[in-house]
């Protein structure tokens, strides 16, 4: 398929004459039965992918983690992690190189999970590996994937470069960052509000009807851009059609066959520790009912100018990043704390002789090591048991390797979640030793 | 190098006729020259590969690779004549060499640019952005619900030159889609269906919308009477006093000349004037036009006249006790006449028991041999048919032993109807039916009513008067004392047993009963009063108020209104908001159901007598009337939805519909209802449909089908024109002269009257608040409010308004575009100019303020919004400051270096940001780009963070002082404003330009528009409006134009 053959290596032109194609996918992906279901019998739990992220690095002298198992000793960003050092793999010296051509900030981000080029002056990059996994796997849930942020988009361009990239690292397609939903509300509907009336299902089929007569209207290229609306509207439409099926239960069932809790307020929480902590409540819960297996949370943009009131910072984010005063290291304690947090609640969760924990595999991820927008190397951790693939309590440096690609970490994670390509991004070969 | 090499690349350029790939002898001496230069002197960095670049200049190798790439053309350009390229450390171009390749690629770019001059470019299909489909929603709604604000959608991105109308920076995925359904929804929901079409509403409730029908009809109301209902009769008397001779000799012109010199209502003028100037006898006018006529100015003694005659005329249940109108909406009318005069009386009365007086009282002085006739007495009311008392064998028995009457027998022997009883005028007559068998007496009781038409008989004399009651009730004299009357009496009939049967003071609510013949005349007098001096023309309340509660919502009394004030249309329009108001509340409904109930209620729990009128068959029959009429509405406006759905699409969708399109629309909405979905829902399916629809969505274009491209037709014109301007749809006057815009002067026409129009907020927000960098400040400000206290919400929001009314008022003023930067004057209101410690502001009313420079504002540079965005969280920061200045100065600025070394960590106590920025450019990397930034920044350190001056006291001498790139030295905000109105004007009206063209083409401005980025910048240089500025723009073959469909190789950039 289109995606597998990394566009990112081709000139805009050529790509855009390949979005037709791919952008045609999520359409064919959802129109097809649910075929998994077909196949039947999943004797032991699935592996869930969640990738994590948030902006601008750490502090330059308190990231770190040396020893190995139990003896692993780490550094004080890490601190709130310690309980699960031995469920943890610290890396060092992974990039994508292609983050490195760029204005700072937003090129830094745009292609975290892809690792495809930015264009400047218009939004084009790659499929994120999260969402290829969407694409390929992802009928055998609900939703492909949820895609959530605890900030919104931020608009404008930076030096000519469109800072959707610094809001976004998950793409579903080279010109569309996929929908991040920051509402907890909404977000709980996208995983629980199956009750989609007859209204709906009209709308959805008279507005394809135009869409196809719009079509025809168009000029080439703007087809090609249309491709992306004609192709949301299929997957709605999917999604009205799967809602009204039953899905077989295999061998495996999830721990919850609907949500026990009920629906969030509308808005967004005033208080931020407890906006960060429901949608995290939200995320748990699309894993444990089995409403997608492959998630992706932004906790922050990159270059984000949220001020941490509730930690006692005065200054925002961005610029402590920058000053490095020990606010930031309280500042990437309370990310931390975020990913402990997620990792209490799901080795809580016994899914048969294993936890939620061990079937997942958790990565985060940043734009940059520290606040120096040096994309050299990132900052990587990863968390769980990724369905017994993953071995914590080590330190893996990949600083003087051939291959330190993330692209090969993403293949990695692909394989564990169930997705076997034989390349992605940038990479062609699967991270030695994780 | 020579004038000779560039001469010889003109002569060239010229030969080269346009529409070749690329110009041959630019080709040549690419390959012959340019390319082995720019590869020595670039070649080692930007070779085949590129390192940590992604550049790659060898691999340019033919003229025509390079011009594929417009942007590296200028870019190399721009990097070789800062000096940022080649790196200080690299060998370094001869001065010969540099100036060789200069010119060879401002040829190449000016050769571009000629070639496809007007070239409209590729612009991507475009979706509206949240703020163009919230305008277009408020146009084609006309209420503004904002839409995607309510619906939580994600902000816009911006692309090309910074703004929200690029189709590249505007992706669609299925959340997006949800939500534009969900919008389209909520604007469906908010649709208030009318007797003929519909309408829009903020709310999706319908009880709001009923108070918005029974606004609009208070607000008409209201340009007729004050809110008692009174009609301005001071004012009118008063104009007829003053202009009387006028009004005597002029007819009816005249009439019309003083209603419109005085702002008074011409008809009832008219009406007044005929009345008051009239001679025809009439008793009560009479005295009015006494006195009228001798008064000459004060009108108040005859005021006085006027308003005892109607105490003495009208009872009313409305005016004197305004909050507790007596049952004024169940039925009874706010005012009745008093002093009636009639040859019959229809009397009714509550049934409750079975004893009845027949009181026949005369008004004094008593005429002898005066009879009264009450005939058809009769039980009424309830569920059960009318009966005649004397047609019923054991009742008209009854009655006739226990009065001593008999029917059809007058005392005197004369003839009556069979059906009538007859007793002389003063007398009281008790009938007691306590005897009769239960079922008997029972039909006597509630729910029944006791009617009687009572008249003179004929061989009365005709100076006889006389009021009849018929009182079915108990004796409310006090048993004890039967001198005195019972107090918790409730009957409102004004007689009371006891009283005397002849009276020199009639009660005003009964008729006086005359004689046949002479009752017309004895009316007429105070009928002609009446019709002139109507207490009030109408029942303001609208909603009636009864301590009982009313069974009817709304009450409609304005006969005098429409009979004294209004003309045809008036009438009509007054119909037409109390349809609305019908149709919109639904109140027949209501009314049926609630009356249903309270039949059944009252039928069963006797002893509530004060609910007698529900047993009123008037009002039983009003009800069933009323929904019947409702019912026939709703159903005839069906069609007429319908009619106005796709009227409502067609301006949606910006473009005449199909046939096909049209039927498609309504079989959806068929087949909704053969599915059983009633109207409403169905209609707001089908409008939700409608505006879910990518053709409201995306500014759809057909491209152009020859291979050039091509001028849209001109409805889509029309469509550009109003998103540049409005951000949001075309409106009618626009639509309509769409297909002429391009004869002489439409166009400048449309744009003139546009340009004025509120509307033009739009583009003061797209494209005034982005340029400026603070479109987002209320989402994205960036301030520490824990820091700044005094930034409030409030605060922030006034700061967010200020550009956005600045830039308004600079528009709709058509003012000349360089007063952005030149100005001395901002906009603001009270709370912002005491914010910014500006004096002597008052009202919250935005509005411009000059001379404003000793406080530090005028211009864009004085904008709060952008001085705090401008700033770190909790400080000031020269850098960002700077950064903006040189951003909309077009300074070009090297690339960062990609690694930035860390700041040091918390500055030490004591440090000011100016030596903290200090500290930052003594590392040369740095210094590279902050020489350039900071130095305008400093200047700007007059304002803290949040935008204010900062007091004098608090600064240190030079604190605002610095030295430009250019030598320029600068101190503060009146400085630095001046330096870049005398020496960098033309840069600031460039940059600009090419601001404007890029929002104006939705895209990056490309090498080919470089004549219209000229003339624009010229037309701003030389002082021009906006419209002159706009007209450039609108004017131009790019802004016209679209490319065709395939945009074959040569046409991409």
């Amino acid at each position: 398929m289109n995606i597998q053959r990394n566009n990112w290596l081709i000139s805009r032109r050529h790509a855009l004459r390949g979005i037709g194609a791919t952008l045609a996918l999520p359409l064919l992906d959802c129109m097809r039965p649910l075929k998994a279901l077909a196949e039947g019998a999943e004797a032991r739990p699935p592996t869930r992918t969640l990738v994590t992220f948030t902006g601008m690095g750490f502090h330059s002298k308190h990231w770190w983690a040396k020893g190995e198992g139990a003896a692993m000793e780490l550094g004080p960003c890490l601190e709130p992690l310690n309980p699960w050092r031995e469920r943890m793999v610290f890396l060092r010296g992974l990039w994508n190189e292609q983050a490195n051509n760029g204005v700072i900030h937003c090129m830094q981000t745009g292609n975290m999970l892809s690792g495809a080029t930015m264009a400047k002056n218009e939004v084009h990059t790659g499929i994120s590996f999260d969402q290829v996994m969407a694409r390929q796997i992802g009928d055998r849930t609900r939703i492909p994937s949820l895609v959530l942020g605890c900030e919104d988009a931020v608009p404008g361009l930076q030096d000519g470069h469109p800072l959707l990239y610094g809001s976004h690292i998950s793409w579903s397609s080279p010109v569309s960052p996929t929908w991040t939903e920051t509402r907890p509300a909404l977000a709980f509907d996208q995983l629980f509000r199956t009750e989609r009336g007859r209204d709906n299902r009209r709308v959805v089929d008279a507005v394809l009807g135009d869409a196809k007569s719009l079509q025809r209207k168009l000029s080439s290229a703007d087809r090609q851009r249309f491709e992306e609306y004609l192709g949301s509207v299929h997957e709605i439409e999917g999604r009205i059609k799967r809602a009204g099926q039953q899905r077989e239960s295999g061998g495996w069932k999830p721990t919850l066959t609907a949500p026990d809790r009920p629906r969030p307020a509308d808005g967004i929480p005033a208080d931020l520790p407890e906006y960060w902590r429901l949608m995290n409540d939200i995320l748990l819960l699309a894993f444990r009912t089995d409403s997608t297996r492959i998630a992706t949370m932004k906790y922050c943009n990159d270059a984000s100018t949220i001020v941490h009131a509730h930690l006692g910072i005065r200054d925002h984010h961005h610029y402590i990043a920058h000053s490095q005063p020990q606010d930031l290291v309280t500042l990437n304690q309370f990310f931390m704390s975020q990913l402990a947090y997620l990792c209490e609640r799901m080795s809580e969760i016994q899914e048969g002789e294993s936890t939620l924990l061990d079937n997942t595999s958790i990565m985060h991820c940043s734009s940059m090591l520290h606040g120096n927008h040096d994309s050299k190397q990132l900052p990587v951790l990863m968390l769980g048991g990724a369905g017994g693939n993953l071995r914590g309590g080590r330190v893996l440096d990949y600083t003087d390797q051939p291959n330190r690609r993330m692209c090969s970490l993403f293949l990695s994670l692909m394989d564990w979640g169930g997705l076997k390509l034989d390349r992605f991004g940038d990479s062609s070969e699967r991270l030695p030793r994780v | 190098m020579s004038c000779c090499a560039s001469l010889a690349l003109l002569a060239c350029l010229s030969l080269a006729a346009a529409g070749s790939e690329g110009d041959p002898g630019l080709s040549q001496s690419y390959a012959a020259q340019i390319h082995p230069l720019l590869v020595k002197t670039c070649g080692k960095c930007h070779g085949e590969t590129p390192k940590d670049n992604d550049l790659d200049i060898a691999g340019l190798n033919t003229a025509d690779a390079l011009f594929s790439k417009p942007a590296v053309l200028s870019d190399i350009a721009g990097r070789l004549t800062d000096g940022d390229m080649p790196p200080r450390k690299a060998p370094q171009p001869s001065a010969a060499e540099k100036e060789q390749l200069l010119n060879w690629i401002q040829s190449a770019l000016d050769f571009t640019a000629s070639a496809k001059a007007g070239d409209p470019g590729p612009v991507t299909l475009r979706r509206l952005s949240n703020n163009a489909y919230d305008n277009a929603v408020r146009d084609l709604t006309g209420v503004d619900m904002r839409p995607t604000r309510a619906g939580s959608f994600p902000p816009d991105s911006v692309g090309g030159e910074g703004f929200a109308n690029v189709g590249e920076a505007m992706p669609m995925n299925p959340g997006l889609v949800e939500r534009y359904h969900e919008a389209a929804r909520y604007v469906a929901a908010r649709a208030v269906l009318l007797p003929t079409g519909f309408r829009f509403s903020p709310s999706a409730d319908r009880p709001v919308w009923t108070s918005e029908a029974e606004k609009a009809l208070r607000t008409f109301h209201s340009r007729y009477a004050d809110n008692w209902g009174r009609p301005p009769r001071r004012a009118l008397l008063m104009a007829t006093i003053k202009h009387r001779q006028r009004l005597a000799e002029g007819g009816v012109e005249a009439i019309a000349a003083v209603a419109d010199e005085e702002k008074l209502n011409a008809p009832y003028l008219a009406k007044l004037w005929e009345g008051l100037s009239g001679a025809s006898p009439s008793h009560f006018l009479d005295a009015v036009r006494k006195q009228w006529r001798e008064t000459t100015d004060d009108p108040s003694a005859l005021l006085k006249t006027i308003d005892e005659t109607m105490e003495k005329l009208f009872a009313s249940r409305y005016l004197k006790y305004k909050h507790s109108v007596l049952a004024v909406g169940n039925g009874f009318p706010a005012w009745e006449d008093a002093l009636r005069v009639v040859s019959i009386e229809h009397l009714e009365s509550a049934a409750r028991e079975p004893v009845f007086r027949l009181v026949a009282r005369q008004v004094a002085p008593a005429v002898p041999g005066t009879f009264v006739v009450w005939d058809r007495m009769r039980l009424e009311g309830g569920d059960a048919p009318s009966l005649l008392l004397a047609s019923h064998p054991e009742l008209r028995s009854a009655i006739e032993a226990a009065s001593g009457l008999r029917f059809g027998q007058h005392p005197q022997g004369r003839p009556v109807p069979p059906t009538a009883l007859v007793t002389e005028a003063g007398s009281e007559v008790r009938i007691e039916l306590k005897k009769l068998p239960e079922p008997l007496q029972k039909l006597l009781a509630l729910p029944r009513l006791i009617r009687a038409d009572v008249s003179l008989d004929t061989a009365s004399p005709e100076t006889a008067s006389v009021q009849a009651f018929i009182l079915a009730e108990k004796d409310f004299r006090d048993p004890k004392d039967p001198a005195k009357l019972d107090s918790k009496r409730t009957n409102p009939t004004a007689w009371r047993s006891g009283d005397p049967l002849i009276t020199d003071e009639p009660e005003l609510r009964v008729a006086q009963i005359v004689h046949p013949r002479v009752a017309a005349e004895r009316a007429r007098p105070a009928a002609e009063f009446r019709a002139l001096f109507p207490p009030s023309v109408l029942f303001e309340p609208i909603i009636p108020r009864d301590a009982q509660g009313s069974l009817f919502m709304f009450h409609r009394e304005d006969e005098p209104l429409q009979r004294l004030m209004l003309d045809d249309a008036g009438r009509a329009e007054l119909d037409r908001l109390w349809s609305e108001l019908h149709f919109i509340s639904e109140d027949a409904h209501a009314h049926a159901l609630m009356y249903a109930e309270l039949v059944k209620f009252y039928a069963n729990a006797n002893g509530a007598p004060q609910m007698d009128f529900f047993f009123n068959p008037l009002i039983g029959e009003r009800v069933k009337r009323d929904e019947a009429s409702l019912s026939a509405a709703l159903g005839s406006s069906e069609p007429l939805h319908l009619d106005a759905l796709l009227a409502f699409a067609e301006r949606a969708w910006r473009r005449p519909l199909g046939l096909d399109e049209r039927s498609a629309i309504l079989a959806e909405y068929r087949s909704d209802r053969a599915a059983g979905t009633k109207h409403d829902p169905a209609l707001r399916a089908a409008l939700a449909r409608v505006l879910s629809s990518p053709w409201f969505l995306y500014r759809v274009e057909q491209p152009a089908t020859g291979p050039r491209w091509q001028p849209v037709p001109g409805f889509e014109l029309a469509t550009r024109l109003s998103f540049l301007l409005w951000d949001s749809m075309p409106d009618d006057a626009l639509r309509t002269t769409a297909s002429r815009l391009r004869e002489p002067g439409v166009l400048e026409a449309q744009l003139q009257r546009m340009l004025k129009d509120e509307r033009v907020r739009g583009m003061a927000e797209e494209f005034g608040a982005r340029w400026l960098g603070v479109r987002d400040f209320v989402a994205n400000h960036g301030r520490s409010l824990k820091d700044f206290p005094t930034f409030t919400p409030a605060v922030r929001d006034l700061l967010a308004e200020e550009p956005v009314r600045f830039f308004e008022d600079s528009l709709r003023n058509d003012r000349p575009v360089d007063q952005l930067l030149t100005t001395d004057a901002t906009v603001l209101n009270d709370a912002l100019a005491s914010f910014y410690g500006i004096p002597g502001i008052t009202g919250n009313s935005w509005r411009r303020v000059e001379k404003l420079s000793a406080h530090g504002r005028g211009g864009v540079l004085g904008l709060g919004a952008v001085l705090a965005k401008q700033s770190a969280a909790a400080r000031t920061s020269p850098i960002k400051r700077g950064a903006w200045l040189a951003q909309i100065l077009g300074d070009r600025l090297p690339k960062p270096p990609a690694s930035v070394p860390p700041l040091p960590e918390t500055p030490p106590e004591g440090l000011t940001v100016r030596e903290l920025t200090a500290r930052h450019r003594e590392d040369a990397s740095c210094a590279s780009c902050h020489d350039r930034i900071d130095p305008y920044g400093l200047a700007f350190e007059q304002f803290d963070a949040i935008g204010r001056l900062r007091p004098v006291n608090q600064m240190q001498p030079g604190e605002s002082r610095s030295t430009l790139r250019d030598g320029t030295t600068v101190n503060g905000f009146a400085e630095i404003r001046n330096y870049v109105v005398d020496s960098r004007r033309k840069d600031f009206l460039k940059t600009l330009a090419r601001k404007l063209t890029g929002y104006a083409l939705s895209r990056a401005v490309l090498p080919s528009d470089k004549a219209l980025v000229d003339e624009l910048s010229k037309t701003l240089i030389d002082g021009g409006r906006w419209s002159d500025a706009l007209l450039v723009l609108v004017r131009s073959e790019q802004f016209q134009c679209i490319r065709p469909t395939a945009a074959t190789a040569s046409n991409s950039p």
